[in-house]
């Protein structure tokens, strides 16, 4: 089941900022004054949109930019019928929302116009799919799972938990009976139960995920590989292997490691250092089997891979040199400038339900080779992680419904979005104590970031600076849904458990007592 | 209560045979065009196939003029009927008046009750087989709304017949048949001063009951110029005249319609019998017209452009369609537009209010909106309700329709 | 119920040598053999500066860490005891934004879960330290402000009353009331009768002397967590205030960490947490009963209120019999334990109940690989406890005989958000921990329900609150030169 995570991004005009905060406070107003279900705000929303998990709406200010509108969305499906659903309910109020904001140039320019048009009655869908911007990585909890989904699972898990808090005769009886017991009775109230429900992963969104990952190394592998190649065939084997070696000696004489204490490992790789010794030695092997191979032995194939290798180790050598180099003289904001009344506002707006929202954006420091490397970066990053996580653990955080980061104003700047379980503290100290590589490597290109090495390497574990640079990057949102307000990722995971369970027509006891722990 | 039969003939013929063959295979021919062709045209007579288009057209209603006019004046005498009208002050001023007399609340205090008991007798009397279409949802329409509006026929007239004509004519007629016009000519007149006649009697006789027309009347006298407030004689009898004519022969084209696509569908009946039983109207509405979404009341709804228009400007299928060309929109096909409507195929009872368009939208949206989605259910309900709920065997067991009209259903159940 | 021997892992560590004198012996030492105490809650008049602390230094002095002295004292500041004795905002602005802010800032009492009324005492809680907020909408008011805590702890009753009467009068003297006092004793067995001051981190780093048997895996925490200019768990500085040099004043304060121009504040000090925490004993165990007895199975309230705290009464960790066997060694069983190879279902100690909440330890896992990283995430999360108890010990348990008993929880930290802020909500109060949906801590939390894992399925009583919030604060703890220095003010 295909899930979409997508922001609109659009430039304000300066003036209409506030009115367009009011607009966007206004709609949350509404949320949260009609209420149809007795305990349930945003009944609107929720029901007008059952397609939506999560959604912000924020009108970001910056020293150096125009304010821009951010609307984050998280939903199940395709993106059309998604805004159909969303413009249906506030049609209104996104129009004037537009309205609020710069036109833009070029494409979108005649969409826009004919949007925004006074008595416009021109559908906004369009405008909002053509204006959407696609995350460069993206990390989503409970992937495949629908909203939908969860909430019959929700219902579904109400009622187990109702029955053996009920009928403690039960408790006589084996795992394999009880499991029985609950199926017979959620039979009747469940019939979806004998349907088979959508896998998670498709086979051909699973197939994708595995051609884009290899894809993606492949390309990185020739975009090292390529420059000994073309050397090769055209000039003497020499040349290419001395460019390596060149290249490897600058490299060596640039890297500024050797004055600070040794990095630590990361998972499971030795530390840099010696990431860098084996990488030098890899273009020097390389050279010796390419001019070995030409000179002596006249294979002019194996001289060409030998090229290639070479090629390799030295390109990623000087890479990593050239990054030691930037780094070391990175300038980084250890006090950044914080306002404490936005602060404030943040901080008043969090802890209110289960989950909480972040939005942060932040400069990109400048230069080519940072601006090929956190987009290479990102690119595979997001390529392993729809992979590696899909079971809702990020490393061993299992906190995040949906979370995203993307490029915003031409690729100056980077957003980050993310909708996460417990507080925002608890957030920042999971990724600072146990995932701070991944969101080094995401953030590190940041201005004013703390002080990393290596992209990935130290960082985010500078706990008080880093948490003090992500707070003065966020704003508080004006407007921010969760269609679930008390169910955590964890949560999701375990009700597709107990249902996984109850589908099956009778377990093992061994398995029937696997399935009761969850209850 | 069979009297003459409220539909005319079935046409014969090739051209004829051709055309409902279409008619019952329009959504791929639609899922073609969107794909395609999503705006095509045939000299004058364009079309609005994609859910975005269809939305413009029916919200852009300074420029997609309602064509309704000239006929209406046939039905009406020559007095205006807000269908027929633009966003004017007239128009505000009718609708206004309708809207403060046909009270939201009725609906849960009288209409809902009324339908439920009436329905449930029908049923009950039906011991075991029912034809749906005329025996169950006609009578119930016509039955339960005309005694809310204050319109009772006097012996030897049939409404359902002269509404569902007048309403085949306004609607219906593309080719303007002459046959038909003929009836018309004679149930138009006839209407008018039936209606007449009704507000005379219920003036001369004084009485107090709280019905549209009571209450019309009564606002009448406390308005000091009637006709500024929308309540002279002339108005209140267009306004009813619309409502039977334009109104009352609509679910009984829908209701069965719904019931027969439910049929095909045993999860989705089962689920509707069970939402039924439950007393969950709202689930049970879920059904109907998520139901109704694979055949709803009519391919398109008719407008005439008074001024060129851009569609979908800005896209790359953007197109200019000239003044005074005639626009179909088609909300059949806009209602399982997959760029809007997610799974379209899927029978999902569960869907958001955006993805339906039976009641039109923006001005002209449906007056009776809200009365038909709360009654056509209840409608519907106690046949669901009933164990063993089947088609009878045989052709009487499948929906036949006559021309776009409904025209019989018989199902069964253990009585 | 056998008496088990309980090491008191506080006397494991001590403070080195040139930090001792500094640093309050508080920080090293709950003061365990002395176990009378009062906690003297002051409220200063207007502009009140420094000069009550001199006249107070006349008659008793706050206790360094050198060791154990009889009697012993603490003393500990509120931001607007700092204000109201002139303080500059400046100054101030650089302590964390908790303590600046307040424990009843009305976004942190909710997410402390103190704007329940079901967890507080009847009309709110008492006392605060009504801190000025310049931003807060509406920050709510406790009848009395607390500017400053004085801890006094003695041998027994009758040199503490001494103390008090001594302290008391030099304070009035100087215009400085008591405004509420808390008389406590340490507490061996809190009030529902459980071993308490079990668990404790055990410090290490430059400004720690470790005694034998403090290698533990699973509590040692770098003295930044704890003592403020030390390295923490995420390897920075803690972060203390700082003040501007005055070139005409001298200053006992050294420089520390402080930037250029600036004297180092907070160095050897701490942040004190302290919350007035009333126990309904007899609503506990009478309902401990009566919900073990509905459970069935000859289940008692003594099973179920071991569940609830997680522990046995006795302070041995509710471990699998296979750990609790004879030749475990008395300290692995005590402490020495994770959870995740033990007892990852939490069949034998309930995932939800208030130890494995208030420090999870491996519990968290997932995987054995994660087991030894969680630890050390984990241990980035706790507090040094100093509470005690309050209130005479009832004569019957389960007798309701009117009296306010309860725990005067205390505890240090360097960072409130990240260790006590991050134990009471993350772990504590939060419903979704651990895998759990809709449950919080059953001893402190509001009523719920807990689950009890079980085969073949969990029992899930409902246990109500009998543990109401009745005030409390944010205090800086400062060293004995800071205190010299706020003297000057
Ligand atoms: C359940 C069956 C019905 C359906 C599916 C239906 C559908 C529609 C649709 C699609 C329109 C829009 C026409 C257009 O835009 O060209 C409409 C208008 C209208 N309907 Fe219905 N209708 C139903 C029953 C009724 C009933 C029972 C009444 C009587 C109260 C009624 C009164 C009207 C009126 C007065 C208008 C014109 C509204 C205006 O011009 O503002 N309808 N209906
Ligand atoms: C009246 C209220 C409370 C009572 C009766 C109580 C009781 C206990 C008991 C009996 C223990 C086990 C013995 C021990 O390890 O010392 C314990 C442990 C603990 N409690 Fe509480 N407690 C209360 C409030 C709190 C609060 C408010 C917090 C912090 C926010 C807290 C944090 C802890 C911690 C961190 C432990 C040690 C867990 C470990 O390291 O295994 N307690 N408590």
């Amino acid at each position: 089941m295909r899930q979409t995570v997508l922001s609109v991004v659009l430039e304000v005009q300066p003036a209409s900022a506030s009115r367009l905060r009011e607009i966007i406070r206004g709609i949350r107003k509404a949320e949260e004054t009609v209420k149809t279900d007795a305990d349930w705000y945003y009944d609107r929303l929720r029901h007008g949109v059952p397609l939506l998990q999560f959604m912000s709406m924020t009108v970001c200010e910056d020293a150096q930019f125009d304010p821009v509108l951010v609307i984050e969305c998280n939903f199940d499906g395709a993106p059309g019928p998604f805004w159909a659903q969303l413009e249906n309910l506030y049609s209104k109020e996104l129009r004037d929302m537009l309205r609020c904001c710069q036109r833009p140039r070029g494409k979108l320019q005649a969409l826009f116009d004919h949007v925004t048009a006074p008595e416009s009655r021109a559908a906004i869908a369009p405008f909002l799919e053509a204006a959407t911007i696609w995350p460069a990585v993206f990390h989503i909890g409970n992937r495949g799972l629908p909203r939908e989904r969860s909430e019959r699972e929700t219902a579904l898990f109400d009622y187990c938990q109702k029955r053996l808090d009920d009928e403690p005769a039960l408790r006589s009886r084996t795992a394999t009976e009880v499991h029985a017991a609950l199926r017979t009775g959620a039979l009747a109230q469940f019939p979806w139960l004998n349907k088979p429900e959508q896998p998670q992963v498709s086979t051909a969104e699973n197939i994708a995920d595995w051609a884009n990952l290899i894809g993606f190394l492949v390309l990185a592998v020739a975009v090292l590989t390529v420059p000994g190649l073309l050397l090769r065939s055209t000039f003497p084997s020499w040349l290419p292997a001395l460019l390596g070696i060149l290249g490897t000696v600058w490299a060596g004489f640039h890297l500024n490691w050797m004055k600070d204490p040794a990095l630590p490992g990361l998972m499971g790789l030795p530390n840099p250092p010696v990431i860098i010794f084996g990488i030098g030695g890899v273009a020097l092997f390389g050279a010796v089997v390419s001019v070995g191979a030409d000179r002596f032995l006249h294979w002019s194939c194996v001289s060409t891979v030998g090229a290639m290798i070479c090629s390799a180790g030295a390109l990623l050598a000087v890479i990593l040199a050239w990054i030691d180099v930037l780094e070391t003289a990175d300038p980084s904001q250890t006090a950044p400038p914080l306002n404490e009344q936005k602060i404030r506002d943040q901080i008043a707006s969090e802890d209110r339900i289960t989950q909480n929202h972040m939005i942060s954006i932040v400069h990109l420091k400048p230069g080519v080779l940072r601006a090929i490397l956190i987009r290479a970066g990102l690119w595979g990053l997001g390529y392993f992680l729809r992979l590696q996580a899909r079971d809702g653990y990020l490393a061993s955080m299992r906190t995040i419904h949906f979370a995203h980061w993307a490029f915003v104003s031409n690729g100056s700047r980077l957003m980050f979005h993310s909708n996460f379980d417990g507080t925002w503290e608890s957030y920042l100290d999971d990724f600072i104590e146990k995932a701070h590589a991944g969101l080094t490597l995401a953030w590190s290109s940041g201005v004013g970031f703390p002080p990393a090495r290596f992209l990935a390497f130290e960082g985010a574990t500078h706990g008080l600076a880093f948490k003090n640079w992500a707070r003065h990057s966020m704003t508080a949102s004006q407007f921010w849904f969760s269609a679930y307000r008390d169910l955590t990722v964890n949560q999701i995971e375990r009700q597709v458990l107990v249902a996984d369970g109850l589908r099956t027509p009778t377990l093992p006891e061994v398995k029937a007592a696997d399935w009761a722990r969850r209850l | 209560m069979t009297g003459a039969d409220p539909l005319r003939p079935a046409a014969t013929g090739f051209g004829a045979k051709v055309g409902s063959f279409l008619f019952a295979h329009l959504p791929p021919v639609f899922g073609l065009l969107r794909w395609i062709w999503p705006v095509p045209h045939f000299g004058a007579t364009w079309m609005l196939t994609r859910y975005d288009d269809v939305r413009e057209g029916f919200l852009n209603d300074p420029a997609f003029m309602v064509p309704y006019k000239g006929k209406l004046d046939v039905i009406m005498g020559g007095v205006p009927f807000f269908l027929g009208m633009a966003d004017t002050p007239e128009y505000r001023r009718d609708v206004g008046a309708m809207r403060a007399i046909v009270r939201p609340a009725d609906i849960k205090d009288r209409l809902i009750p009324e339908m439920n008991k009436r329905a449930e007798a029908v049923v009950a009397g039906a011991n075991g087989e029912i034809e749906v279409v005329d025996t169950l949802v006609r009578q119930l329409t016509f039955d339960v709304l005309n005694e809310y509006f204050g319109v009772f026929a006097p012996p030897g007239v049939d409404l359902r017949v002269w509404a569902t004509r007048l309403f085949e004519f306004q609607f219906a007629d593309q080719s303007n048949d002459p046959s038909l016009r003929k009836e018309v000519d004679q149930y138009a007149p006839g209407l008018l001063t039936l209606i007449d006649n009704l507000i005379a009697e219920r003036r001369q006789s004084g009485a107090d009951i709280d019905d549209v027309l009571g209450r019309a009347l009564k606002a009448q006298a406390a308005s000091p110029d009637p006709e500024a407030a929308g309540y002279s004689d002339k108005q209140i009898r267009s306004a009813l005249i619309g409502f039977v004519a334009g109104g009352l022969p609509q679910p009984p084209m829908i209701a069965p319609q719904a019931m027969e696509q439910l049929l095909r569908r045993p999860d989705a009946l089962a689920g509707a019998q069970d939402a039924a039983r439950r007393d969950d109207d709202v689930a049970l509405a879920g059904y109907v017209f998520e139901a109704l979404r694979f055949d709803p009341l009519g391919p398109a709804m008719p407008r005439v452009l008074v001024e060129d228009v851009t569609v979908a400007q800005g896209t790359s299928r953007a197109v200019t369609i000239p003044k005074g060309a005639t626009v179909y929109l088609s909300f059949m096909s806009a209602m399982r537009d997959p760029r809007r409507v997610a799974d379209p195929d899927t029978f999902n009872p569960k869907r958001p209010s955006s993805d339906y368009i039976h009641f039109g939208m923006g001005l002209h949206q449906c007056f009776g909106i809200h009365i038909n989605m709360a009654l056509v259910p209840l409608m519907l309900k106690p046949l669901l309700r009933r164990e063993g709920l089947r088609r009878k065997p045989g052709p009487d067991g499948h929906l036949a329709k006559r021309g776009p009209f409904a025209d019989r259903l018989v199902v069964q159940y253990r009585p | 119920m056998s008496e088990t021997e309980v090491p008191r892992v506080s006397d494991r560590w001590k403070v080195a040598k040139e930090y001792a004198a500094d640093v309050q012996g508080l920080i090293a030492s709950p003061f365990a053999d002395l176990p009378e105490a009062a906690s003297l809650f002051l409220s200063l008049p207007e502009n009140a500066g420094g000069s009550w602390l001199h006249a107070l230094r006349q008659v008793i002095a706050v206790t360094p860490a050198l060791g154990l002295t009889d009697p012993s004292i603490a003393l500990a500041f509120t931001c607007s005891g700092l204000r109201q004795m002139g303080m500059d905002e400046a100054a101030l602005g650089s302590f964390s934004r908790e303590f600046r802010e307040g424990m009843h800032q009305i976004d942190r009492s909710r997410r402390l879960g103190d704007d329940d009324k079901t967890t507080s005492i009847p009309g709110g809680p008492v006392w605060g330290g009504n801190t000025f907020d310049p931003y807060g909408k509406q920050a709510t008011k406790t009848p009395v402000t607390v500017h400053a805590v004085l801890l006094l702890y003695a041998k027994d009753i009758s040199s503490l009353n001494g103390l008090i009467a001594k302290a008391e009068h030099a304070l009035s003297e100087a215009g400085v009331i008591v405004s509420h006092r808390v008389d406590i004793q340490v507490t061996e067995r809190e009030h529902f009768g459980f071993a308490d001051g079990v668990s404790q981190p055990i410090l290490y780093g430059p400004a720690i002397v470790s005694g034998p048997g403090t290698e533990s895996k699973w509590h040692r925490i770098p003295a930044g967590e704890v003592i403020i200019g030390q390295t923490n768990a995420h390897g920075d500085l803690a972060a203390g205030p700082i003040v501007a040099e005055v070139p005409e004043k001298p200053t006992m304060l050294g420089v520390g960490n402080a930037p250029p121009g600036y004297r180092d504040l907070g160095r050897n000090g701490s942040y004190l947490v302290i919350r007035e925490l009333q126990q309904d004993v007899a609503g506990f165990w009478n309902h401990m009963d009566t919900e073990a007895a509905a459970l069935g199975g000859g289940l008692t309230g003594e099973w179920l209120a071991e569940r609830v705290v997680g522990r046995k009464i006795d302070g041995t960790g509710l471990l699998p019999e296979t750990v609790l066997h004879p030749d475990s060694s008395v300290a692995r069983t005590v402490n020495e334990f994770g959870y995740f190879n033990e007892d990852k279902d939490g069949l034998s100690c309930p995932l939800g109940s208030h130890v494995r909440r208030s420090n999870p330890r491996d519990g968290l896992a997932r995987t054995q690989d994660e087991a030894h990283a969680l630890v050390h995430s984990v241990n980035s999360h706790r507090i040094l406890r100093c509470g005690r108890k309050f209130g005479p010990p009832p004569a019957d348990p389960r007798q309701q005989d009117g009296v306010a008993r309860g725990l005067l929880f205390m505890c240090l930290n360097t960072d409130i958000a990240r260790q006590f802020e991050f134990v009471q909500e993350t772990w504590l109060l939060n419903p979704g921990f651990a895998t759990q949906a809709d449950e919080v801590d059953p001893l402190m939390g509001p009523k719920g329900r807990m689950s009890i894992p079980a085969c073949p399925f969990r029992h899930r009583p409902k246990i109500e609150t009998f543990v109401k919030f009745a005030g409390g604060e944010y205090f800086f703890l400062p060293s004995l030169s800071a205190i010299d220095y706020l003297a000057t003010l």
